[in-house]
């Protein structure tokens, strides 16, 4: 024992430290641990420091595995939906409210994005990856629109094949007449054949906006996989639903890894609460697409769900004002959700149930809350729906106005009269807006926990509008 | 609890708990090679850290003792800078020669959660600053001619801000 004891002493003797005064007196190994804190263009102006710096950054840039490519990175903000960043529930709760609450670090994306607008000028994708040769995460954030998004992607998932761990891919297909829609389902072919030659991958993220296209391609399953998300946005035609969801459930079913899962499609009730209770669990996030009234049926299919999807961190539903009570009820049961949206279509609680809700129906783990109210008729929900004492500790709010005969208004009007007109027809029919939305400004003052809030009222504005708990 | 007595370099010996003494896996591979389950008489040495650090990182260690292990995928983790707890922040709160030292302590300790926050603390202070205020701010000297610089400037100019 005293002779190992003291090979231990020797070995301990071996570096003394000197009194460290100055950063660079730290060994290169410490630095490097340092600059791996650093974003892109930081370690790229770190360079310029000195030489010692300039020979360290560069080990800094070939030690990044993870690559963040976003093309048009002005078009992002129009995507800023939170219930669209998964990712955004934690950091905007770990914000200390100092930085607006603009999602998925926008101004780390700002600063990748860089890197992606010399990809579509200057640089190619052969200095990229040359750059940064062992990139094991890649998000690729394509806002342009056409064939070529794919093919840009596939060629940076075949050069990236053998090292690839995390995947997440946000892709558009717009409505660009599909004269390319051949090449796109080829290249939509090529992408699946892809993800299912990558043999390290364990994460994949898959985002799409596919408007009217129907991608005939089945995903591969990937058994190997922990974490497996789909969210699909735009106008799908009910078959490319059921396609999505019949790859999605095969992939819950087969994969005995997966540790986390969502499909943010909407999925109705009925075919949520048919999946096995194993793979409930597992969950993230789920967008119920009934409209939920006040039924017996609705209520025990509600608190089932809860019941059954434990691990749910976000999610939307559609519910008649007069559930909120018991939707409040069993919305408790899900410990670990932090995003809830809700769409109300009409409110008609009286003052006792609303005390009752309050007594035994408190959401304490929901921190951001976007509400859309459907009907601008009924002029006090927001008062009466006491959101502040059902959800005490929301930090975000996005607070959303629309009205159905609005928007048939809207678009029935802007086919036939000019847009003064649309906007005189609008405030005609709904001249207390206003006064509505001053109660729900009333209402989220007395939200304690609250930072930011983002308000959004059709068919007045068009603009979301980002405010500070005091700007309230 | 079980203590062990841990003895800086200038001779100044410390009671540690067990547990906060393996929270660095330079010690707990040394307690655990060494058979060693609580206090023996004789106290290790930890030769590379001073009395004044080695405080510092105890009491880090004791505050954090509870946290969840650090996970190691290093790989997938976000660059974020902006979520040290509030307490280490103030915690960190020292002059830059305290705290470069604590990471040097915290490195050969292998603390990984201590050495994550007090290189963050760091990097904050490096994120968004030119090249020349980087130089003012930790004394640097720029050893680079004006025709190697003007190179690299060349090289990095795309990524400049617009």
């Amino acid at each position: 024992m005293e002779q190992l004891k003291s090979k231990f002493d020797e070995s301990l003797k071996l570096e003394s430290i000197n009194k460290i005064k100055e950063l660079n007196n730290l060994p290169d190994l410490c630095l490097l641990k340092i600059f791996d804190e650093l974003w892109l263009t930081d370690l790229f102006s770190i360079s310029l420091v000195c030489k010692r710096w300039y020979a360290l950054s560069s080990i800094a840039q070939a030690r990044r595995r993870k690559l963040i490519l976003v093309q048009n990175f002005s078009d992002f903000r129009l995507f800023n939906k939170p219930h669209e960043f998964p990712e955004m529930a934690d950091r905007v709760c770990n914000s200390d409210g100092t930085q607006k609450w603009v999602p998925w670090e926008l101004d780390l994306l700002a600063k990748n994005a860089l890197l992606v607008e010399k990809l579509n000028n200057e640089f190619t994708r052969q200095w990229i990856v040359d750059m940064f040769p062992n990139i094991s995460s890649l998000i690729i954030i394509q806002l342009s629109h056409g064939v070529e998004c794919l093919e840009q992607i596939n060629a940076m998932l075949e050069r990236y094949s053998s090292s690839l761990i995390s995947l997440n891919l946000w892709f558009w297909y717009e409505d660009s007449g599909y004269d390319d829609l051949d090449d796109m389902i080829d290249q939509t072919k090529r992408l699946f054949q892809l993800l299912s030659e990558l043999p390290k991958i364990r994460n994949l993220h898959l985002n799409f906006t596919a408007k009217g296209l129907n991608l005939q391609p089945k995903l591969p399953i990937l058994t190997q996989l922990e974490t497996f998300n789909i969210s699909t946005h735009g106008l799908y035609a009910d078959h490319d639903n059921n396609l999505f969801f019949n790859s999605f459930r095969d992939y819950a079913a087969y994969n005995p890894t997966l540790r986390e899962i969502y499909y943010f499609n909407k999925m109705s009730l009925g075919n949520l609460l048919q999946l096995d209770k194993h793979i409930s669990s597992k969950f993230l996030r789920v967008n119920i697409s009934d409209e939920l009234d006040n039924t017996e049926t609705a209520l025990n299919g509600v608190n089932l769900f809860c019941c059954r999807f434990t691990s749910l961190q976000s999610l939307c539903v559609r519910i008649d004002g007069i559930l909120m009570k018991n939707l409040a009820k069993s919305i408790c049961q899900l410990q670990q959700l932090k995003q809830l949206e809700l769409s109300i279509k009409s409110v008609e609680v009286n003052e006792n149930q609303s005390n009752e809700m309050i007594e035994y129906a408190q959401c304490e783990s929901v921190l951001i809350l976007t509400v859309i109210m459907m009907n601008s008729r009924s002029h006090n929900e927001p008062k009466r729906l006491h959101l502040a004492e059902i959800f005490p500790n929301v930090q975000v709010m996005c607070w959303t106005y629309i009205c159905y005969e609005c928007i048939d208004c809207h678009y029935n009007v802007e086919n036939h009269l000019g847009n003064d007109e649309l906007i005189h027809i609008s405030q005609n029919e709904f001249g207390n807006i206003e006064q509505c939305m001053k109660l729900a400004r009333q209402s989220l003052r007395s939200m304690r926990s609250l930072k930011w809030v983002s308000s959004f009222i059709s068919p007045f504005s068009f603009e979301r509008e980002y405010l500070t708990k005091d700007e309230l | 609890m079980p203590i062990i007595k841990l003895l800086s370099s200038d001779e100044e010996p410390f009671e540690v708990d067990v547990d906060i003494a393996r929270m660095s896996i330079t010690l707990r591979t040394m307690l655990d090679d060494l058979g060693i389950e609580e206090d023996d008489g004789e106290p290790i040495p930890v030769q590379n850290v001073n009395s004044s650090i080695l405080r510092k990182v105890i009491q880090w260690c004791t505050y954090h003792k509870n946290d969840p292990p650090t996970p190691d995928d290093d790989e997938q983790r976000e660059k974020r800078t902006d979520d040290i707890p509030s307490w280490d922040a103030d915690f960190l709160k020292v002059d830059q020669g305290t705290l470069f030292e604590i990471i040097l302590a915290a490195n050969y300790l292998d603390i990984k959660g201590l050495l994550d926050v007090t290189c963050k603390t760091v990097a904050n202070m490096i994120r968004g600053k030119t090249p020349e205020e980087i130089r003012k701010t930790f004394n640097i000297k720029n050893d680079f001619t004006p025709q190697e610089e003007e190179q690299i400037r060349r090289e990095n100019e795309w990524c400049e801000e617009k």
